[in-house]
């Protein structure tokens, strides 16, 4: 009796078969990790010294490709070079980040300016508009907004603006704040 | 042919001792596996788990479930990179073609790494699959799964495998390729 059972119990075995066998794969996870951009302000957006003649409208425009153009009754106050002048020039910015990637800038098209008069009073003087703010940037000057990192992760862009100024203006210390966003694109 | 061998045995049973007997007998169910192909399991990697491009500060965390969802925290993804799951074959051929139907019971189990390529480094951890039952797996754990309705000579199921990325940036960047190894043992073949 015992002798059969042990034989039983090796057929069932046989019927179905216990097995034990391996395979492996070799898969792969992958990521780019990027380093994040920096931006750094090496100077600021600057119209100068501005005189306008009386009764008419002036704008200053700075274009970060061809420079200073003056219209209308605006005029500068003071001559390039000389002590105590002002010169108007575009902001600049350097940006840091990862060789050979594309970067975009993000600023407004426009933004407000608000004065400060300058007859002692320190007064509040009506706010400025700055229209038609552009960028360029040193590695791709005709794609406006959007540069690329050179193999060193760097760039450097301009950013300009047109001062519209209203007949009437009062002589005054004009500031905006302009944002910029650098990202990766 | 395995049904006369057994004959065999029993006949011999009859005269030998029980040890005997275990000798035999194992000798014969051996004798007609060798005469069929041996069954065999194997597993292929058909696509990499994708996380994409990001940056992130010091430290960041993706994940990339098996299903697809992406999430992540201290990152930011970077352009239209896409993120995805792995995705694996299992493939068993019986070794014969007996119209039986069959279940497998298997045991899976996924080895993450850790990879430091300049200032960054990434670590693979918690994977999760598609495949029922199967919860998240740490690196190294097992899970049993039992691949069910086999009924030819070949069975294969397709599944697919997330995990998360944790990095940790001290300088620049990095493309990391990370390996990841599944390794699929073959508990049984039950009949359904």
């Amino acid at each position: 009796m015992i002798r059969a059972t042990a034989l039983i119990g090796l057929l069932a075995a046989g019927f179905v078969p216990a097995v034990a066998w391996a395979a492996s794969a070799q898969g792969q996870a992958e990521a780019t990790i990027i380093a994040p951009l920096v931006i750094t302000r090496l100077s600021d957006l600057d119209f100068g010294t501005v005189t306008l003649a009386p009764g008419t409208t002036g704008s200053v425009t700075i274009d970060p490709a061809s420079g200073i153009r003056f219209g209308g009754g605006a005029s500068a106050a003071c001559i390039a070079g000389s002590d105590g002048c002002v010169l108007a020039h575009a902001s600049r910015f350097a940006v840091r980040g990862e060789a050979g990637r594309n970067y975009g800038v993000s600023a407004p098209a426009g933004i407000m300016a608000s004065g400060t008069l300058l007859d002692g009073s320190s007064g509040t003087a009506p706010d400025l508009a700055i229209a038609s703010i552009q960028v360029r940037t040193q590695s791709r000057p005709g794609n406006g907004f959007s540069g690329t990192l050179d193999g060193e992760g760097r760039d450097i862009f301009d950013i300009g603006g047109a001062l519209i100024v209203p007949a009437g203006t009062p002589s005054a210390r004009y500031r905006a704040v302009l944002p910029v966003i650098v990202t990766y694109s | 042919m395995r049904r006369v061998a057994l004959f065999t045995v029993l006949a011999l049973a009859r005269a030998m001792r029980l040890y005997q007997l275990i000798t035999v007998a194992a000798l014969a169910l051996h004798a007609p596996a060798a005469q069929a192909a041996a069954p065999a399991i194997s597993v292929l990697a058909e696509q990499d788990l994708r996380f994409g491009t990001f940056f992130t500060d010091t430290a960041g965390t993706r994940t990339v479930s098996a299903t697809g969802a992406v999430t992540g925290s201290a990152i930011v993804p970077v352009g239209t990179s896409t993120a995805g799951p792995a995705q694996f074959t299992i493939t068993y051929d019986r070794g014969n073609n007996a119209n039986r139907a069959y279940d497998l019971q298997v045991q899976l189990i996924i080895t993450g790494v850790s990879l430091k390529v300049g200032g960054v480094t990434g670590v693979l951890s918690s994977f999760d699959t598609d495949l029922p039952g199967v919860g998240t797996l740490l690196p190294g754990q097992s899970a049993f799964y039992t691949i069910k309705g086999c009924q030819r000579q070949i069975c294969t199921r397709t599944f697919r495998v997330g995990g998360r990325l944790d990095v940790t940036r001290a300088t620049g960047g990095a493309a990391l390729a990370l390996a990841l190894p599944l390794t699929v043992v073959l508990i049984a073949e039950v009949p359904a």
